[in-house]
């Protein structure tokens, strides 16, 4: 069931009605929202719920022994506290990497001519694993740090792993944040009615007016890239950051709103990625679930810990650190060295920042837009060609992909182009405004005018463009395969 | 609560005006094309203006293959290619019925090829037909699901994607060629690949069937042809084979023609012929057309 289809909204109208109606305690709308979430996993995936509900069971019981222990028993604590990180890097590594580790494995001792296996396994990987094990592992480390009380409420937690607008791709709430609100009742309000509306249309907007209009030209081209020149390979770079953009994007934009009209507030995602004027700041705006949950279970422990090895310890952690975001997206070669490409870019941005700093108090260049959006260039620049990484099978494919460049400009791949001019670029263009004017502080986005008839008519013209100039079919997500 | 059930109408209305406004401009562009060679005027011609003794239903193989000239001048008929890329069987069953609305025609060649396969294609451009062509609504009330038939209630969602095939038609070429487009000849070598997988579609399949019951029931004579490819499914091919003998339609079958296949630029690529690959194929079925008309008139004296 994809956000962006009839059944959804279908089953989200079943949802929401009695939701508000005829749940007036905060425990029967949670017990309604569990069930709603379990019948939309279900839905899904049905042979993975069990695993689901049984790791929940198993978090909960955890985050109760931590907190009861804490203090009697630190070590014990503490001992949970792994118990509960390497079961959920377990059922990770199970699920996701288990099978590429086996057949990564018997490769390499085929090479050495050693007895090996070259069956495949065939594990199904359950859908929306790496945000709910997250959400699992991020618990116990709070519960364990007491940033957070466990809640004895077991329908609560079960909510908060399961709640079906973020299972399926974040983004990664934090209990600390998320918890505390399915402990009071929700009422209806008519401001985040509408609010979480407007973003469940401006998250439609995303993904049917721009990442699927652009999908089937890159799909094509990286499909078949040796039959392409520098000019279009290029041009699919680009076009596949704004699709991977627009399409992740637009799917949390939906996911937070569908959350905001029912008066819940889950993590932001996206910060206007493309305004970043370098690496570091782009980091801090994109997938920001993920990057803050990395930061600090990972990042954080890991810069502590490599203190005495000074400015080095920094640059070690932060190339782990985007490994490991790198690897998180999937059992792929192309994963670890998008990690290790943007992690060196973030080193060299570290390392660059003070003389970087001298160059701009020399030449003044602070307040000046050019050198501004030129350094906003340069980094989507970066982030383009990383994305060729991110969206090649294989790093062959990206090796076969890059090889296309020297062999020359040419014509750019026509075939169904026309689409993306017509329908793909005025939606480019409007989505830039609206970054642009939010980064800047202008008020010219019109789902948020002053005046009502300006507003109205701005979501009447948006849903109007959605229908005329989007992609209709509901296609799937691309980060619903992590 | 009251203010946000009248914002909730006033947005609604809006909606509901520009899908009207919108719908008619779009209406009214769609039933007014000029006859040329792009996708949407193609579609239009053929569901609901044009005329033909011979009709070529197809996809990509009978747009590119056919050349309706070559036909008639061998035939003395008047011959129509409505072969549309990207379509299937749905949509030659759709002409089929079309046409049948406006006129009598003699005889129907089918390239059957790929038609059947599960894939989609671009069936949905036919939507801005809907309400427009009797057999394109009737096939939209009957066979798609309730979602479907929900969002064909909006004339934007009827229409939609339609801007830039309006504009491609607005730059393409007037049609003289009565349906056929010729493609450029292959660059590089290409070899033969056979392969054995076939999978239908039973919906199409029936459309198939649909076809071949219409032709007997208007006393039409219908006619399969394989055109030569590259790249073939044998189990499609014996599938074909086997339709025709169950149906007892005359199948022509090229596909194994080595005149083809000798020269490279014969080919535009792996599934169609190039213009000079299309003239020869042309001459080759209207030859064997020729006799399959002459001797059904024949049976039927």
């Amino acid at each position: 069931m994809v956000v962006n289809s009839i059944n959804f909204w279908l089953f989200f109208a079943i949802v929401l009605i009695p939701y508000f109606l005829f749940f007036k305690r905060k425990e029967g709308q949670n017990l309604w929202l569990l069930a709603a979430s379990y019948i939309f996993y279900g839905w899904a995936d049905w042979k993975i719920l069990p695993l689901l509900v049984a790791v929940t069971g198993v978090f909960y019981a955890l985050g109760l022994a931590i907190e009861r222990h804490n203090h009697s028993r630190p070590r014990l604590a503490s001992q949970l506290t792994t118990v509960g990180v390497v079961l959920g890097i377990g059922i990770l590594f199970y699920f996701k990497y288990f099978g590429f580790f086996v057949e990564e494995m018997s490769a390499l001792f085929a090479a050495f001519g050693l007895p090996h296996c070259s069956r495949t396994l065939n594990i199904v990987m359950p859908i929306g694993i790496s945000f709910f094990t997250f959400k699992l592992m991020g618990y116990v480390i709070e519960v364990h740090r007491e940033s957070i009380r466990p809640t004895r409420d077991v329908v609560e937690f079960a909510t908060f792993i399961a709640f079906f607008p973020t299972i399926l791709s974040g983004p990664i709430d934090r209990a600390s944040t998320f918890l505390p609100q399915l402990g009071q009742r929700r009422r209806f309000s008519e401001s985040d009615f509408t609010e979480g509306l407007k973003r469940v249309l401006w998250g439609m907007f995303l993904k049917m007016c721009i990442a699927d209009v652009i999908s089937p030209w890159t799909d094509a081209v990286f499909g078949n890239y040796a039959h392409h020149n520098a000019t279009t390979i290029l041009v699919a770079a680009v076009l596949y950051l704004l699709q991977l953009y627009t399409d992740f994007c637009g799917f949390s934009e939906m996911a937070i709103g569908v959350a905001q009209v029912m008066g819940l507030r889950v993590a932001e995602n996206f910060n206007r990625p493309f305004m970043a004027k370098n690496v570091a700041e782009y980091w801090r705006r994109w997938h920001i679930s993920l990057t803050t949950w990395i930061t600090d279970y990972v990042f954080m422990p890991l810069n502590v810990g490599l203190r005495h090895w000074g400015k080095w310890g920094l640059y070690v952690a932060t190339l782990v650190n985007l490994v490991v975001i790198g690897i998180w997206h999937g059992a792929n070669w192309t994963y670890f060295w998008f990690g290790v490409y943007h992690g060196l870019l973030l080193v060299a941005t570290t390392a660059l920042d003070k003389p970087r700093k001298r160059f701009e108090k020399r030449h003044r260049l602070k307040d000046n837009e050019l050198y501004a959006w030129s350094r906003r260039l340069l980094t989507f620049t970066l982030f383009a060609f990383g994305s060729v990484l991110f969206r090649s099978a294989s790093v062959h494919d990206f090796l076969g992909t890059l090889s296309r460049i020297p062999h020359g400009f040419g014509p750019l791949y026509s075939e169904e182009f026309s689409t993306i001019v017509v329908y793909a670029l005025p939606s480019i263009a409007i989505l830039f405004l609206r970054e642009w004017s939010a980064e800047y502080r202008r008020n010219v986005h019109f789902l948020h005018a002053r005046r009502t008839w300006v507003r109205l008519f701005s979501i009447a013209l948006l849903i109007c463009y959605i229908l005329y100039c989007g992609q209709l079919e509901g296609q799937s997500f691309i980060y619903f395969q992590f | 609560m009251k203010q946000l059930v009248l914002k909730s109408l006033a947005i609604l209305a809006l909606v509901a005006a520009i899908d009207f406004c919108v719908g008619a401009v779009s209406r009214f562009v769609c039933t007014h094309l000029s006859d040329k060679l792009s996708q949407i005027g193609t579609i239009q011609q053929t569901l609901l203006r044009k005329t033909g003794d011979v009709l070529v239903l197809g996809a990509s193989c009978a747009k590119y293959h056919y050349d309706p000239r070559i036909l008639s001048d061998s035939l003395g008929l008047s011959v129509q290619n409505c072969g549309v890329a990207g379509m299937n069987m749905i949509y030659s069953d759709l002409v089929m019925q079309a046409y049948l609305e406006r006129c009598h025609p003699h005889c129907v060649v089918i390239d059957v090829y790929g038609q059947l396969d599960p894939n989609e294609g671009r069936l949905s451009r036919i939507k801005p037909f809907y309400g427009i062509s009797r057999p394109v609504t009737a096939y939209f009330n009957s066979e798609v699901g309730w979602q479907q038939r929900l969002k064909l209630c909006s004339r934007l969602y009827r229409y939609n994607g339609t801007l830039d095939l309006f504009l491609r038609h607005l730059l393409n070429e007037p049609n003289t060629t009565n349906g056929f487009a010729a493609k450029p000849a292959l660059v590089s070598r290409m070899d033969t690949v056979v392969v054995s997988h076939l999978q239908l579609d039973t919906a199409k399949v029936r459309h198939f069937q649909n076809v071949v019951s219409l032709c007997r029931r208007h006393e039409i004579d219908l006619v399969m042809v394989l055109s030569p490819r590259r790249y073939h499914d044998i189990e499609q091919e014996a599938w074909i084979v086997e339709q025709s003998r169950r149906y007892g339609i005359p199948l022509i079958n090229e596909l194994h023609e080595s005149l083809y296949y000798s020269e490279d630029s014969l080919f535009f690529d792996d599934s169609h012929l190039s213009g000079r690959g299309a003239a020869l194929f042309s001459c080759r079925v209207a030859s064997q057309l020729k006799s399959f008309l002459s001797n059904s008139r024949k049976g039927t004296r």
